[in-house]
């Protein structure tokens, strides 16, 4: 990669980067959390990246060109949002003790190397390491093969690819932060970009089937389970921006039982709503129309951040196409039907306003 | 054989009709957008040549999704050729093609030998424009709506009509595999006009959801591409070399599952002059410079002067 990169336009704001793994390990039984440090111009990079923006992550290495390995599990990449973008790297977990796991840059002992073997550009960045956080649920080849690797092996990626969130204007403003199952880790990351940034009043809700199986690590002994539309310290990757939440399980095993839209009706009837309230959703389909219709006929302004099948994910195969609607014209008649038309959800996405996506027509795969 | 020169660099330069490319490394239709998409990971300026997505007579929406899914070592696209039209084309994309260093050619598609005629005399005045390459793929709506390709005939009867509306112009036709005999319509080609053949196109397939019971893909059957179609390809590539296009002097650009160096120069032993990559480059866009590396590092090893003395060399 090295030859191919140095040639490249320095103001370029994505590309392929090689990192280590400075951390993996489980969260509840379905998902797991990917740390990856990258170093060199992928560092310099990735310290820009926007919460909603993703990775395209290479499960093996049957396109690399080397032509030695053709065994990769996977031909296609794998799209992941990040659940972070650090400049230190915690190893036990994320939150109350942080202060004793800061293992400090450059200094940790965990096998990221400190010079650059990271196939980026060049060494502009410095020794400066950023650690790419990824959680993702364990659900076939590619994810498996993600699951297999161990502390210091190399991950190739794409990124950070896509438009991530749009922040609104006013720092008073209510932020209400809504995921559902493996669309939770993006709304980690907006909250850390959110309170550096200033804004004050930032609720997240966190849904999950059950108690097991949120994609976040629960923060069991201090929550106050009598009490479960009442936000808590409960994710510990909020926690760490100070971000209280709201947990809600399909099941009641955890939380508020429901869907996590029924619980932020709820919470928004007791609390109040209005035009200036912000509503951040991602999560599956029918997750995200509930929460696009929520935020209509409560008149609050909704960015969802959608999921798609992709092949490239950086706007060249058109696979990932979602209709959304469009001001009429005559001169580019479209097949999705009047006033519609299709956009990439990885490049034109994958952050849409609600009020844009025809969520009748979104076409989905089980 | 001499021991060479330590010094030694072979000659990677590749001729397509007039054209001349630096190497034999292009990007195949459809995997690498209209211009420098791919530009922020890999440096195309390096590669032989660049061949843009179908670009068609009007703006298409293209299919419903799922529009791809992955299949064991494949990946089966119904897309539909959505693209921004002729018009926008030529208004927002040339533009950025003028930016390219190397050899552009534009790929064509269309629902009528008319469109076909339209579209390439527009895009054969563009000097920045090398040369057409024409997806006979597509469905011909005025005969029924099976596709101009896999009947030889059909294929003769749009090149011709093409060739005879851009007399100067470079034409490769990019031949689907979806037939009998690839032979017949790589002859019909080269007999009305082809300057250079291209094959393959993806081969038609299909996968279904055993829960829905329904096809999985949202226009129910797609294109196979992928490492999983080159044996497919490479051994179309060999016969239309051997029948048709070393006798008739056409060079051949062989497309169809490349990921690596070697790969190309399996193709290029079966008789391709040129390797086009499609679906890796998508995925893995540094991989397009890997390829051209490899090749150098090949002829090196095997003490190959120039790429061209390899052409269809398979013994």
């Amino acid at each position: 990669m090295e030859y191919c990169q140095k040639n490249l336009e320095k103001t370029a704001q994505r590309g392929e980067f090689t990192g280590q793994i400075a951390d993996q390990r489980s969260l509840g039984s379905d998902h797991k959390l990917m740390i990856i440090g990258l170093t060199g111009r992928g560092a310099e990079i990735f310290r820009q990246a926007k919460a909603g923006q993703f990775v395209q992550i290479s499960c093996g290495n049957i396109t690399d060109g080397s032509g030695i390995n053709k065994s990769g599990p996977t031909l296609l990449r794998r799209p992941f949002s990040m659940a972070g973008v650090r400049r230190e790297f915690y190893r036990g977990g994320i939150g109350a003790k942080r202060e004793d796991e800061i293992l400090g840059g450059v200094q940790n002992d965990k096998g990221v190397d400190q010079n650059d073997k990271s196939g980026a550009q060049n060494n502009e960045g410095g020794d400066e390491i950023i650690y790419v956080e990824i959680i993702y649920r364990l659900v076939g080849p590619g994810t498996n093969w993600m699951a297999g690797r161990g502390i210091g092996e190399e991950i190739n990626l794409l990124g950070p690819l896509g438009n991530g969130f749009t922040p609104p204007d006013d720092r008073k403003s209510k932020i209400i932060l809504a995921g559902g199952g493996v669309g939770l880790p993006p709304l980690y990351f907006w909250a850390d970009q959110l309170v550096e940034a200033g804004y004050e009043n930032v609720v997240g809700f966190a849904g999950a089937q059950g108690k097991d199986l949120f994609a976040g690590e629960l923060n069991k002994d201090d929550y106050d389970a009598s009490e479960p539309l009442q936000s808590q310290m409960v994710i510990k990757q909020w926690a760490r921006s100070g971000t209280c939440c709201i947990a809600a399980t399909e099941d009641g095993s955890f939380g508020f039982t429901g869907s996590v839209v029924e619980a932020l009706e709820r919470f928004i009837d007791a609390h109040g709503d209005g035009p200036e309230t912000y509503l951040y959703a991602c999560g599956p389909y029918g997750m995200l129309k509930a929460a696009a219709e929520a935020a209509q006929r409560r008149k609050m302004v909704c960015q969802v951040c959608m999921e798609a099948y992709m092949a490239c994910g950086i706007g060249v195969c058109q696979s990932c196409a979602v209709l959304v609607r469009e001001k009429p014209s005559p001169a580019s008649p479209h097949k999705g039907g009047q006033g519609t038309q299709y956009k990439l959800v990885c490049s034109n996405g994958p952050v849409f306003d609600a009020e844009e996506v025809v969520w009748e027509l979104v076409k989905t795969r089980r | 054989m001499n021991v060479m020169d330590r010094t030694f660099e072979p000659d990677l330069t590749v001729d397509l009709g007039s054209v001349r490319l630096s190497n034999p490394v292009m990007t195949a239709s459809g995997t690498c957008g209209y211009a420098f998409e791919l530009g922020d990971f890999v440096d195309l300026n390096r590669l032989g040549g660049f061949i843009t997505k179908s670009i068609t007579l009007e703006e298409r929406a293209g299919n419903i999704p799922p529009r791809t899914v992955e299949t064991t070592g494949g990946l089966l696209n119904s897309i539909g050729l959505a693209n921004v039209g002729l018009e926008r084309f030529i208004q927002e994309k040339v533009p950025l093609l003028e930016k390219m260093t190397i050899p552009v050619f534009v790929n064509v598609a269309g629902k009528t030998i008319e469109e076909y005629e339209e579209v390439c005399r527009r895009l054969s005045e563009i000097a920045v424009i090398r040369g057409l390459e024409l997806n006979v793929s597509c469905p011909n709506v005025k005969e029924g709506g099976i596709s101009f390709g896999i009947n030889a005939s059909a294929t003769g009867r749009l090149v011709g009509a093409v060739r005879k509306a851009c007399p100067e112009t470079l034409l490769i036709v990019k031949l689907t595999p979806n037939v009998t005999d690839i032979t017949a319509p790589a002859r019909a080609a080269v007999e009305a006009g082809a300057d250079v053949l291209s094959l393959v196109n993806t081969f038609t397939g299909m996968a279904i959801d055993i829960e829905t019971g329904k096809a999985v893909l949202g226009n129910g059957t797609g294109g196979l591409s992928g490492p999983a179609i080159k044996p497919l390809a490479l051994y179309q590539v060999q016969r239309a070399y051997q029948e048709v296009a070393s006798p008739e002097g056409i060079p051949i650009i062989g497309v169809g599952g490349i990921v690596c160096a070697e790969d190309a120069i399996e193709f290029i032993i079966a008789g391709a002059a040129a390797a086009a990559v499609g679906t890796a480059g998508m995925i893995n866009p540094s991989c397009l410079v890997k390829i051209v590396e490899g090749i150098r590092q090949y002829l090196k090893r095997q003490e190959i002067k120039t790429i061209k003395e390899l052409v269809g060399t398979l013994e």
